[in-house]
């Protein structure tokens, strides 16, 4: 039996994440916890890029950190190709960490500043016992230039390369295993918008000559719906929503979803949407100990005066082929504007 | 063109030929160079361009707020009529906050994270008016009120660690429009903040500027967020405003071909897309060492390479009814 949000054959993805949960012991608590991931469960296939969206606070770095195992789970199974990565010990996790590697969001903070660019490159390659000095070299010298960094400059330190520059030296560190699962953790948030478009293309061009598979932690959902075939949103710590992107954007069936999706601004000020933004009040605040209902009630504009939203908390259900929501009142807000034709 | 719009009688701001420079061993950085440009009462002006482009000096050279090594050297900004770009320190700390204000994009930098939230707000009523304390707090009540602060009574005894990101940058905004200034400049105030958020902030503050007929410019990478506020736009690039525009002239046509690629680079929300997104390639020039001719001809689509792009600085050029403004030599066969 797979859990809601799975696709059938799960055995076959990639990815399959089963009911993961993560739950941290509050201070001072008398075993009170917070739950940041609470039963999250999704599969990602070959070549495809998952998304995960939502707020500061909803649960996603964690959900990320214990898929790759670099925080215990509490619970739960992250699969990767049949391998339960929750269940190995350390040395079987260290082999299976040649297969998934992680992008960091800001290029500052994730280089060494006293190493070099070759020695940032070849370190994965030095940790994992991979080829000689000579072939470590070329494999490094390979993969910065498939970034579009120049192996002539090898030699240099992050600080003399500008942050989009220092975000391709990121990538070539991570792709340098040749990985098959890639988590990119926000890996534009920290850069400019002209130079977001030449890294988000650079990721796209390198999916598709190395048949990477990507997990894609994302708060800007312009970009999460340029650049993910399927999405997850989460809120609290748990899945409310999850589809392909297409249906996710076209007809969200969340009242979260669609408020979300109306809360980004659109560059062009003739855009009827403005007119009709649902700004949701209240923030996300995590909720220690146990709690009824739906998690999304207090901001929810459909559900906050109703009764059974304040009793039952809503399954995620398969509205959808593919679609799965948890809402009492799916699709009862609708976004605001039917949206546009496919731009040509 | 320039000088006319400048006279005009109702500008809170005008800037002319104002220019930064930076001293740094590199050589001197030209941050702003001879900018010239007026915002109109109430009216809400989006500044946009990538890192270094200079919308943040020039931001910080309007409020006299430019450290060393960089240094105001030439030009002039007059606020209400007055000029106040040889104003000292004391004299600008009389007008900052009273008639001109400013939100920063991290508010726990701004904020005294030591004092409560209720004292910094009284503190910045008081320093510009002659409020006994209990009516600036009554009046910072109302403030927090204002900006949605739920229980705002309660939590005027709080300290800034306990608001959130976006509770914070509300009360940056109380405090910034607690004395009515004419004018509010604000840095990304946005930037760091999620999207619902963000929507929380910008309600707030239009509904703000709104009310009190209150000029606004809002210094911002998000081409989104200018969309959605601004009445005006203004692209900097190299120190330059090289194009500015109502806005909704400049999302309908870019007379500038660095206007467009900005926006061409952005995945749109409100259209599915797949193909590469259109890059700006290469880098903006080193303000220490500007090339001749345009600064964007290396990377400009139109000019690159062409003998006028490479050699001769472009001056502004006026199209339309004269409410837009391009420093480009293609700018009139743009948009003719």
């Amino acid at each position: 039996m797979t859990a809601a949000g799975v696709r059938p054959d799960a055995e076959e993805a990639l990815l399959w994440v089963d009911q993961m949960e993560k739950t941290f012991s509050l201070r001072g608590s008398h075993g009170e916890v917070i739950r940041a991931v609470d039963g999250v469960s999704f599969d990602v296939r070959r070549g495809e890029t998952f998304g995960l969206v939502g707020e500061s606070g909803c649960g996603k770095s964690t959900l990320a950190r214990c898929i790759l195992r670099l925080i215990k789970p509490s619970g739960g199974r992250a699969i990767v190709d049949g391998i339960d990565l929750v269940a190995l010990s350390p040395a079987e996790l260290r082999q299976m960490r040649r297969r998934m590697q992680i992008v960091f969001q800001d290029p500052y903070a994730s280089l060494d500043p006293r190493m070099t660019v070759r020695g940032i490159v070849e370190e994965p390659l030095v940790i994992h016992g991979i080829g000689d000095r000579a072939e470590r070299t070329e494999r490094a010298a390979d993969m910065l230039r498939l970034v579009g960094i120049p192996p002539e400059q090898m030699r240099r330190k992050p600080h003399e390369f500008s942050g989009g520059q220092r975000q391709r030296i990121g990538v070539a560190r991570a792709l340098v295993l040749h990985p098959e699962l890639v988590v990119l953790d926000e890996p534009i948030s920290a850069l400019d918008v002209s130079i977001q478009a030449q890294v988000l293309n650079l990721l796209r061009d390198l999916q598709q000559r190395l048949n990477l598979t990507y997990l894609f932690i994302i708060h800007d959902l312009s970009v999460a719906e340029y650049f993910c075939d399927r999405l997850a949103v989460l809120y609290l710590g748990t899945v409310v929503e999850l589809g392909d992107r297409e249906s996710l954007f076209r007809r969200p069936l969340h009242p979260y979803t669609v408020s979300l999706l109306s809360a980004v601004p659109i560059p062009d000020p003739a855009s009827e949407r403005r007119r009709t933004r649902i700004v949701l009040r209240g923030e996300v605040t995590p909720i220690a100990g146990e709690r009824q209902g739906c998690r999304f009630k207090p901001r929810c504009p459909v559900g906050r005066d109703r009764e059974i939203c304040g009793r039952e908390e809503p399954p995620l259900v398969e509205h959808a082929p593919g679609q799965w929501a948890a809402c009492h009142f799916p699709g009862e807000l609708a976004p605001a504007q039917p949206a546009e034709a496919p731009a040509a | 063109m320039e000088a006319a719009a400048a006279l005009a009688p109702d500008n809170v701001l005008e800037v002319e030929d104002l220019e930064t420079n930076y001293y740094t061993n590199e050589g001197i950085v030209r941050a702003v160079r001879k900018v010239s440009l007026a915002i109109e009462r109430g009216h809400r002006v989006g500044v946009v361009g990538e890192s270094g482009s200079g919308k943040s000096a020039l931001a910080l050279s309007i409020l006299g707020l430019i450290e060393p090594p960089g240094r105001v050297a030439g030009g002039s900004v007059r606020l209400n009529g007055r000029e106040i770009s040889r104003f000292s320190d004391r004299q600008m700390q009389q007008v900052r906050g009273k008639e001109v204000s400013l939100v920063f994009q991290d508010p726990m930098t701004a904020l005294d994270p030591v004092k409560t939230i209720g004292d910094q707000i009284v503190e910045s009523i008081r320093r510009h008016t002659s409020l006994r304390r209990d009516a600036a707090r009554r009046l910072a009540v109302d403030l927090l009120r204002d900006v949605e602060i739920p229980h705002a009574e309660r939590r005027l005894g709080d300290y800034p660690h306990q608001y959130s990101g976006g509770m914070r940058q509300r009360v940056m905004i109380a405090i910034a429009l607690a004395n009515s200034p004419d004018l509010v400049v604000a840095d990304e105030p946005t930037t760091a903040l999620d999207v619902t958020t963000q929507a929380q902030v910008l309600d707030v503050l239009e509904r703000l500027v709104t009310e009190r007929g209150t000029a606004v410019m809002l210094i911002t990478h998000n081409l989104g967020v200018v969309a959605e506020f601004c009445d005006h736009v203004f692209v900097m690039y190299a120190g330059r405003v090289v194009e500015r525009a109502p806005a909704e002239k400049l999302f309908a046509r870019q007379a500038h071909p660095y206007s467009e690629a900005l926006l061409e680079s952005v995945p749109r929300p409100d259209r599915l897309q797949r193909g590469p997104l259109p890059t700006i390639p290469g880098f903006p020039p080193s303000l220490a060492n500007l090339p001749p001719g345009c600064p964007f001809e290396p990377r400009c689509p139109v000019g690159r390479g062409v003998e006028v792009c490479r050699t001769t600085t472009p001056v502004p050029v006026v199209l339309g009814n004269g409410d837009v403004v391009a420093e480009c030599h293609f700018a009139a066969e743009r948009v003719a």
